[in-house]
C-alpha cells in the first residue's frame, strides 16, 4: 500500500502537473516562461494567507478576517511607504500581528465564536481601511517594487524564493517543532491537548497571530503587484485561502493535513485562472471550475479515509 | 434585549419610537430575515450554509430574467425549483457524500457565482403581482413583513410540534445519540438544506420584487456573500449557536431586528459607510460576546 500512500499525500501536486500538461497541449502560449512567472506572482499573496490560514484550520477554527486584514496592510503601505520605507514595511507587520493577537486572546480566552470574532474583525479592518482611503491609490516606491519583482531572465526571482522559503518554513514549523505538534494536538482534541500539558490558550493566540501577521506581509507583497493601496483588495481572501487550505489535503475539522498541499492547491487555483484567461474563456468559469474541483476532491477523500468519515459523522 | 437597544435609539434620536419608522425598518429586514429562517434551521443542526446568498441571487436574477415585467406563474416556479435543487445537491452532498457543509456549501457558492455571472443577464423586471407582495401594503403594514412572520410562525410551529422538528434539535445536540435512538440523520440533514435552499429562493424573489430589478451585489468573497454573513451572524446574534440544538427559528426575527435597528441608528446618526461598517464589526463581537458569557457557554 506504499504506492496508495504517496498518491494520497501527493495528489494535488499529480493534479496539478496533469493541468499543466493537458493546458500546455491546448494553448501554447502557456509554454512560455512569462506565464509560470505570473502564476507564481499571483500565488504569493495567496500562499502567505493559507500559511496562516493552514495553522489555524489545523487548530480546529477559521479566520474570516484575513483578508480585510490583508487589504489595511496594503492601504497603510500606500500611505506611508513614500514617507520611510522601513516604518512602511515594519508598521503594516505590527498591526497584522496585533490584529490576530486581538482575535487570538478574544477567542481562545473570552471564548467568542470563532466565525462571529473574524467575521467582526473583518468589517472592522476593512471600516478602518476604506477610511483611510476610500479609493485605490496611494505611493508605493518604485525601489521595492523593483525589488520584490524584478526579472532577471524572465525570471522572478525574489517570488519564487519566497514561495520556497515559506514552503520549508511552513512545513518544518508544522512537522518539527513543539509549536506545530501542539496546533495538530489542539485540532483534534482540545480537552485532551490541554490535560496533557499543552498551554491551549497560548497556542490558540499564537495561531490567530501568526495569521494577522501572514495575512499583512501577503498585503505588503500585493502593494507593490497592484503598485497602490485598495481596502477591498482582499474580499476574496477568506474564503479563497480556505478552499486552498481543504483542497490541499487538510481537514476542515483540525487535527489532520499539512501545508504542501495548500501550496499546491494554491499555485492549482492560479494555473486555472491564467489557463482560462489565455484560452480566452470567461473568466467566471473559474469559479464553477474552482467550486467542483473542491468537491470533487472533498468527496474522493471522503470515499478513500475512513477515520475521516468519522470524524465528520461526529460533525454533523 | 431589542427593547434597550431601541429606548437607547429614542434616547440619543428622538423620534426614533414611532410605528412607522419602526415598520419601515422592519419592512427593510423582511428578506434578510426569511433567508435567515432557512439558516437558523441549518445551525440548529450544527451545520452552515454558505450557498444562502448566491441562491437569493440566482433567483433574483433568474427570476427577472424569465418574468420580465409579466405576472407568470413558471417562472416563480422555477427560481424557486432551481432553490430547492441547490439545497438537494448541498444536502445529497453534505448527508450522503459526508462532505462538511462548510466546504460544500463554499463549492456550490462558488459554482453558482460563476454560473450566474456567465448565463444570467443582468436584465428584467419583476412583474406586478410580485412587486405588489414586496413593497405593497394593507393597512399601512407592508404585506412582506406579515409574509415574513407567517413563514416565521409556520416554521416554529414544525420545529417545536413534528417529529421532523425534534429530529433537527436531537440532531444538533448529538448525532451519534439521535442516530441510535432511531432518527434517520440523513434524511433529516437532506431536507433540512432542502428547506434551507427554498427559503434562499423565496427571499431572492422578494428581493427582485422589492427592488424591481435584479441587483447583483459581489462583496464580502462570493455572490451575495454580504446577505450570507449577514443572515448567520443575525441567527447567532438572536441566541442560536454554532454547536447547534439551541435557539429556534422565532429567537431569529431579534437577531434580524437588532441587527437592522443597529444599523439604522448608526445611519441616523450620521456615520460614513466606512464608520458603520467598524462599529457593526464591533457591536456583533461584543453582543455575541456578552451573550455568551451570560449563557456561560
Amino acid at each position: 500500500m506504499k504506492t496508495r500512500k504517496i498518491v494520497g499525500e501527493w495528489y494535488i501536486y499529480i493534479l496539478m502537473i496533469v493541468i499543466w500538461v493537458i493546458a500546455s497541449l491546448i494553448t501554447p502560449y502557456f509554454r512560455q516562461m512569462s506565464v509560470f512567472m505570473t502564476i507564481i506572482v499571483f500565488s504569493v499573496p495567496l500562499a502567505l494567507v493559507a500559511l496562516g490560514q493552514n495553522l489555524v484550520i489545523l487548530s480546529g477554527r477559521f479566520d474570516l478576517s484575513v483578508g480585510s486584514i490583508l487589504g489595511l496592510s496594503t492601504v497603510i503601505a500606500s500611505v506611508i511607504m513614500k514617507n520611510n520605507l522601513f516604518i512602511g514595511i515594519s508598521f503594516p507587520l505590527l498591526l497584522g500581528a496585533v490584529l490576530g493577537f486581538i482575535n487570538g486572546i478574544s477567542i481562545s480566552k473570552f471564548r467568542i465564536d470563532s466565525f462571529i470574532m473574524t467575521f467582526g474583525m473583518m468589517a472592522v479592518c476593512q471600516g478602518i481601511g476604506l477610511l483611510i482611503r476610500d479609493y485605490p491609490g496611494g505611493y508605493i516606491p518604485p525601489g521595492y517594487i523593483n525589488f520584490l519583482l524584478k526579472e532577471t531572465r524572465h525570471i522572478a526571482l525574489t517570488p519564487l524564493f519566497i514561495l520556497i522559503i515559506i514552503l520549508l518554513v511552513g512545513e518544518f514549523v508544522l512537522k518539527r517543532t513543539n509549536f506545530g505538534r501542539a496546533v495538530y494536538a489542539i485540532g483534534n482534541d482540545d480537552v485532551i491537548a490541554y490535560r496533557s500539558g499543552i498551554n491551549v490558550t497560548l497556542i490558540r493566540t499564537a495561531v490567530f497571530t501568526i495569521s494577522g501577521f501572514t495575512a499583512a506581509i501577503a498585503g505588503l507583497f500585493l502593494s507593490a503587484v497592484m503598485a497602490s493601496g485598495d481596502a477591498t483588495v482582499g474580499v476574496l481572501y477568506p474564503l479563497d485561502s480556505i478552499t486552498a487550505v481543504v483542497m490541499g489535503g487538510t481537514v476542515l475539522a483540525g487535527g489532520r493535513g499539512d501545508y504542501k498541499g495548500t501550496i499546491g492547491a494554491v499555485l492549482i487555483l492560479n494555473s486555472l485562472a491564467r489557463i482560462f484567461n489565455l484560452i480566452g474563456v470567461n473568466i467566471w468559469y473559474t469559479y464553477i471550475a474552482k467550486g467542483l474541483l473542491l468537491l470533487i476532491i472533498v468527496a474522493i477523500r471522503m470515499f478513500g479515509v475512513k477515520e475521516e468519515r468519522e470524524a465528520v459523522l461526529s460533525q454533523i | 434585549m431589542l427593547v434597550v437597544i431601541i429606548l437607547v435609539a429614542e434616547i440619543l434620536k428622538p423620534g426614533f419610537l414611532t410605528a412607522k419608522h419602526l415598520i419601515t425598518i422592519a419592512h427593510d429586514t423582511s428578506i434578510l430575515g426569511i433567508s435567515a429562517i432557512g439558516q437558523t434551521i441549518v445551525i440548529l443542526t450544527g451545520g452552515i450554509d454558505l450557498s444562502v446568498g448566491a441562491t437569493m441571487l440566482m433567483a433574483d436574477a433568474v427570476g427577472a430574467m424569465l418574468l420580465g415585467g409579466q405576472n407568470r406563474i413558471i417562472p416563480i416556479l422555477i427560481c424557486l425549483g432551481l432553490g430547492l435543487l441547490i439545497g438537494a445537491i448541498n444536502g445529497a452532498g453534505i448527508a450522503f457524500l459526508r462532505i462538511p457543509p462548510f466546504i460544500m456549501t463554499l463549492g456550490m457558492m462558488a459554482v453558482l457565482t460563476g454560473g450566474i455571472f456567465i448565463f444570467a443577464k443582468t436584465s428584467g423586471f419583476a412583474s406586478p403581482i410580485l412587486r405588489y407582495l414586496s413593497v405593497g401594503k394593507v393597512d399601512n403594514i407592508p404585506i412582506l413583513i406579515i409574509i415574513w412572520i407567517f413563514l416565521t410562525i409556520i416554521m416554529a410551529v414544525i420545529m417545536r410540534l413534528t417529529v421532523f422538528g425534534r429530529a433537527v434539535y436531537a440532531i444538533g445536540s448529538n448525532p451519534i445519540a439521535s442516530y441510535h435512538s432511531g432518527i434517520k440523520n440523513k434524511i433529516v440533514i437532506f431536507f433540512v438544506y432542502v428547506i434551507s435552499g427554498i427559503f434562499s429562493a423565496i427571499a431572492g424573489l422578494f428581493l427582485l420584487g422589492y427592488t424591481g430589478v435584479p441587483e447583483l451585489t459581489y462583496r464580502g468573497g462570493g455572490l451575495g456573500s454580504d446577505y450570507t454573513l449577514s443572515a448567520i451572524a443575525a441567527v447567532i446574534i438572536g441566541g442560536t449557536i454554532f454547536t447547534g440544538a439551541r435557539g429556534g427559528v422565532e429567537r431569529t426575527i431579534f437577531g434580524v431586528l437588532v441587527l437592522k435597528i443597529l444599523f439604522s441608528i448608526l445611519t441616523m446618526m450620521g456615520m460614513s459607510g466606512p464608520g458603520k461598517l467598524i462599529a457593526q464589526g464591533l457591536i456583533v463581537i461584543v453582543i455575541v460576546g456578552t451573550y455568551m458569557k451570560l449563557e456561560n457557554l
